[in-house]
Order: C-alpha cells, then structure tokens, then sequence
C-alpha cells in the first residue's frame, strides 16, 4: 500500500530538508544572496521613483504596494516551487527515471528534491517591504480586503509558478530550456514590479491575457487601493485575481504530467 | 506476470552531416527515426527468473524501461501484474523494485539509513516487518557496516547492496535487475545471488535480470531472452540455447606421460587443443557418441592421470549467438 500524498510529502520535506542541512555554509552564501537580489529590485525601484515621483499617476506608496505585493507573490513562489527551474538537470542526468518508479507524484517530488530554505531570504525582506507599504498606502481596510490581500499574494505566486511548470514541462522535449527560465524571470521582475498602463494598452493587454503578469501584483493593488479604472478591464475581473493562479497552476501541473510522457530517459 | 507484446520504442535524433560547417548545418537537419526496441514480444510466468542478455546498444535498457514505466512505448502493449506500467505509473511502482548498476535510486547525500527509512514510510511497511528484513540485509548483504555512511561516500559494491535492499524493501512482486553486479567483486556477486535466491524461493518474486555476467546467469535463470537490434534473438532455458548453439562437449584429458599427449586420438571426437599443450581436449557431439564410449577408446589406447568432461561455456554460446555464426 503506498503511503498518501500527505504522508509522502511530509516524508520527501524530511530528506530534502537534511540534505539542505549537509551543506551548511553554501545555505548561508544562498541566504544572504537570495536577500541581497531583492533588495537589489528595491533599490531600483527606489531610484526610479525618486527621480520620477509618480508612474503612471500611481504615487510612491502605491507603486510599493505594488512591489511588496510582487515580491510577497515571487517569495510564494520561491519558497514552494522554485525547484521547477531544476527539471533540465533532471531529465538530462536521469534523476527523472527515480521520480516516475516511486508511488508519489513526479511533480512533488521535483518540488522537493531540495528544500528551498535560502528563500527565506526572500520571505524576510518581501514581508518586510509589504508591511511597510501597507501601512503607507491610503486604504480602507475590511477583513474582506485583507483576506483578497492573502489570496492574491498566493495566487500570484501560483502564477508565476505555473510559467515556470510550463516552461519545465518543455524540457521534455527540448534539449535544453535554460534561456527561457531567464525569460520568464525578468519578465515577471521587471514588468510586474509597474503599473502596467504606463506600457500602452496593447501592452497590458498582452500582459493581461497572453501572459497573465497583470495578476500578479497590479491587479489586486489596483483593487486595494480604489484604482481599478485604471486597469482597463472590469473590476469583477481583477477582484477575481486569487482565482487564477491556482487554476492556472493546476492546468500547468496537467500540462507537465502528460508532457512527461515524452521524457526519453538518457541512455536508452 | 510481465507480458510485452509487438514493444516498439522509437526515438528522433537529428542527424549530424558531414562535411563544412557540420555544425552549424546540423541545426537545420532532418530529425531521424531510430528504433532501439523492433516488435518484441515476451511473457515471463509468477516466479520465473529470466535473463535478458544482449550486447551493447541491443535495445535491453530501453525494453526494461518501458516494462517498469519510465518510458511510454511507441507502439505495443505492456503489462505487469495486471497493471500498464506507464498509464498507472504510482500503481505499477507499488509492484515493482528495479536496481540500475549503474544509477543508485538512493539519496545520493543522505547516509543510507535515511533511503530506507524514507522507503519505508512511502509504501507504509510496518515497523515490525523493516527490522525482520533490515536483520536479513545484514545477515545477507552485512549492510549494518555502512547504514550510516552517506551514499556519496559508498563503494560501488556497497551502493548497489544498498539499492538492491531499498528495492526489495517493500517485498515487491517483480524485481527489475539491469547489471546490478557490474563492477562487483567476488564476494558481493555471492551475496547478491544468494538474496535474489531467497527472495525468489521464499517469495516466489519474479526476476527479470540484464547481465553480461554469464555466471550470474548460470546460476540464477531458469530461462533466457536474447536480443539484439532491438529484436528478439532467443527464448528458452539454458540447455537448448546451449544444444542449439554449441552441440558439442569437450573431454580433457591429461596423459602419464607427456610423450603421448601428441598421440592422443579416439577417432571418435576431434582434437581441438594445439599440438605440444600438456592437456589433450578432445570434442565430440554428444548427439552422435556418448562421453563412455569417448572416454572407453582413449582410455583403452593409453595410460591417462586425469580425465574431465567440459560443457559448452555460456559465454562462447552467447557469443556465437550475438556473432549469428551457430
């Protein structure tokens, strides 16, 4: 009988979290480095707004909501999913054949094959940011707006793990995907730290539906802080923002399973 | 148990061409079909243990990796203890245990303790059953010496004891052995053999094994699969392969006297050992004169010290047979 889903993820957690506490220094070199690249985004961000004072009518503390509501969302993101970016070494060293002859999902056992406790880093400094935007920004709260806040930071996370599952699944196929991981990143760093009008509307209109980076974290601050004109798509939409990420997640996880029928074992 | 029929595996690589610029031409070349697995066919009975033998590159790893489900065949229908391997793949793993000699299935940084331990919990053995088999592994493989050493840090001969314990660990039905004793030494391949053995009378557990070790074929499979070019070659039990390939046996025989082993002859067999060797073998097809009447004619003729019958050595028929020169 195999053990549930639970009892398995519990079990991969302990060994991946053992494995992580063999290599102690490096975890600290990764600590402190996963911290230093998003205090980097910050600093960034920082001299843009001080040079520019508003984008795109947005004022300062708004478009820091909208970074902590980003960087909350990508913290999400790292800390459960980031071993996504690994399904190339994976399929190339054979360590995939292991993952498809155990009774537990393939894709938890990719999510686990290391545990992300360097991404702590990220957490600290993303709720860091996060607190001190939400006390700056002019909104009134209800508990309402503040379980949206939550659902939206994990949806956002979803999202951006679901472009990386999907682009993980191509691996499959393609010798190698590496460029596209870089992809992904920057788009999802660069435009989704902007309120996406100040890039015209076909822009964030391909941002919107094409590549759902406006769900990320422009939408559900649009929402908190009263802007939702400015989206150009329907309020309902935005409010529907916690929705989307675990949708597309699921379909992404889909999409990576039947992918795996493909995989090609190296040395066959 | 394992049934395979018409398995077809084929894989597209792009074709590099020759001549300038290969490389960069190569980018824009036709992908090419290769079929490492052609059409094979095979059912292997509840407690069988088989061999799949075949050289280098015959499609061997290929066809056990779509039997144990880490590939999708092209084109075929597989089966393992009722059970499509690639469809039901979290189903089928409960069923199966697969060592790879040459790839560990184990953490590769933790001590292998914790591989077993997490085995263990992921397909819910009780904790009274993990030490009576933990207290066999260590009667059988002595795995007590190395639990606490990380996988990393394990010899060749300790890793593969720590593989094949964390696939049987579980007690699966079918056990999946793709050249787990290359590279071993002697008293590894003993320890080995001897737990497949018991697993396999205690449990009645079906083996399918891949070897280039001919001993560990003599002494462990009933039955044997040949292929090569992804085709199936041969089926069936060791004496026929034998018959079939190398109907002959050899008898050896040391003369009293040095002096006659040039004249050694029955007239029944043919000499087969160079003129000048101490040792005279002497060939005959058991078929056409019994290894009495051989041994009677030479005896009759001179003063012998010793007198031995040889079989046809696996690895010459196996040899013949991948050479298609029976």
């Amino acid at each position: 009988m195999a053990a549930s889903t639970l009892t398995a993820l519990r079990v991969l957690i302990r060994l991946s979290l053992a494995t992580e506490l063999q290599y102690r220094v490096n975890l600290l070199q990764s600590l402190i480095g996963g911290a230093a690249a998003q205090a980097t985004q910050l600093l960034f961000i920082g001299v843009i707004l001080t040079s520019f004072g508003a984008i795109g009518g947005w004022s300062a503390s708004e478009v820091m909501l909208l970074v902590g509501l980003r960087m909350a969302a990508h913290a999400i993101y790292a800390f459960f999913f980031r071993r996504v970016i690994d399904n190339d070494r994976v399929v190339h060293t054979g360590e995939f054949d292991r993952y498809l002859l155990r009774p537990v999902p393939a894709f938890l056992q990719l999510l686990t094959r290391q545990f992300n406790l360097q991404q702590l880093g990220d957490i600290f400094i993303a709720a860091a940011v996060l607190g001190v935007a939400v006390r700056n920004a002019s909104i009134d709260w209800t508990f309402g707006l503040a379980l949206f806040c939550g659902a939206s930071v994990i949806g956002g996370g979803l999202i951006e793990a679901s472009l990386q599952t999907i682009r993980a699944a191509a691996a499959f196929r393609l010798a190698n995907t590496d460029a596209l991981i870089g992809t992904i990143d920057s788009l999802v760093g660069t435009y989704s730290n902007f309120p996406l009008q100040i890039f015209g509307g076909f822009a964030s209109a391909f941002f919107t539906f094409a590549v759902p980076l406006a769900f990320i974290a422009w939408a559900p601050a649009a929402i908190l802080l009263n802007r939702s004109a400015d989206l150009g798509f329907p309020a309902e939409i935005a409010w529907s923002t916690p929705a989307f990420g675990p949708i597309l997640m699921m379909l992404a996880v889909t999409v990576y399973h039947l992918e795996s029928r493909h995989y090609s074992s190296p040395g066959s | 148990m394992i049934v395979a029929e018409h398995l077809v595996k084929q894989f597209h690589r792009r074709a590099v061409p020759d001549g300038p610029a290969s490389r960069f031409r190569s980018l824009f070349a036709a992908r090419e079909a290769v079929r490492a697995v052609d059409d094979i066919s095979l059912a292997i009975d509840k407690g069988e243990i088989v061999g799949f033998l075949g050289p280098n590159g015959a499609g061997k790893s290929t066809t056990i990796k779509m039997l144990t489900g880490i590939l999708v065949p092209t084109a075929g229908r597989v089966e393992v203890a009722g059970v499509v391997p690639w469809r039901h793949r979290r189903r089928n793993a409960l069923n199966i245990g697969v060592v790879f000699g040459q790839r560990s299935q184990l953490w590769f940084d933790l001590p292998l303790r914790r591989s077993l331990e997490a085995i263990r919990d992921l397909y819910s053995v009780s904790a009274a059953d993990y030490r009576n088999r933990m207290s066999q592994f260590d009667d059988l493989l002595d795995l007590g010496s190395f639990l606490d050493t990380p996988v990393r840090s394990l010899s060749l001969g300790q890793r593969i004891r720590g593989d094949l314990a964390a696939a049987t660990l579980y007690r699966p039905p079918v056990l999946y052995l793709d050249e787990p004793t290359v590279g071993l030494d002697v008293v590894a391949k003993v320890a080995l053999r001897d737990l497949i053995t018991s697993l396999n009378v205690d449990g009645r557990t079906t083996v399918m094994l891949t070897t280039h070790d001919m001993d560990d074929v003599e002494q462990l499979c009933q039955r044997i699969m040949v292929i090569d070019g992804g085709k199936m070659l041969y089926e069936g039990d060791l004496k026929d392969l034998k018959r079939r390939f190398a109907p002959y046996r050899d008898l050896i025989v040391t003369p009293r006297s040095p002096s006659d082993a040039d004249r050694i002859d029955s007239g029944l067999a043919t000499r087969v050992s160079s003129p000048g060797a101490a040792k005279v073998t002497l060939r005959f097809d058991p078929q056409e004169v019994s290894a009495p009447e051989v041994i009677h004619s030479v005896s009759s003729q001179f003063e012998v010290s010793d007198i031995s019958i040889l079989d046809p050595q696996l690895e010459d028929v196996v040899r013949r047979l991948y050479g298609g020169n029976p």
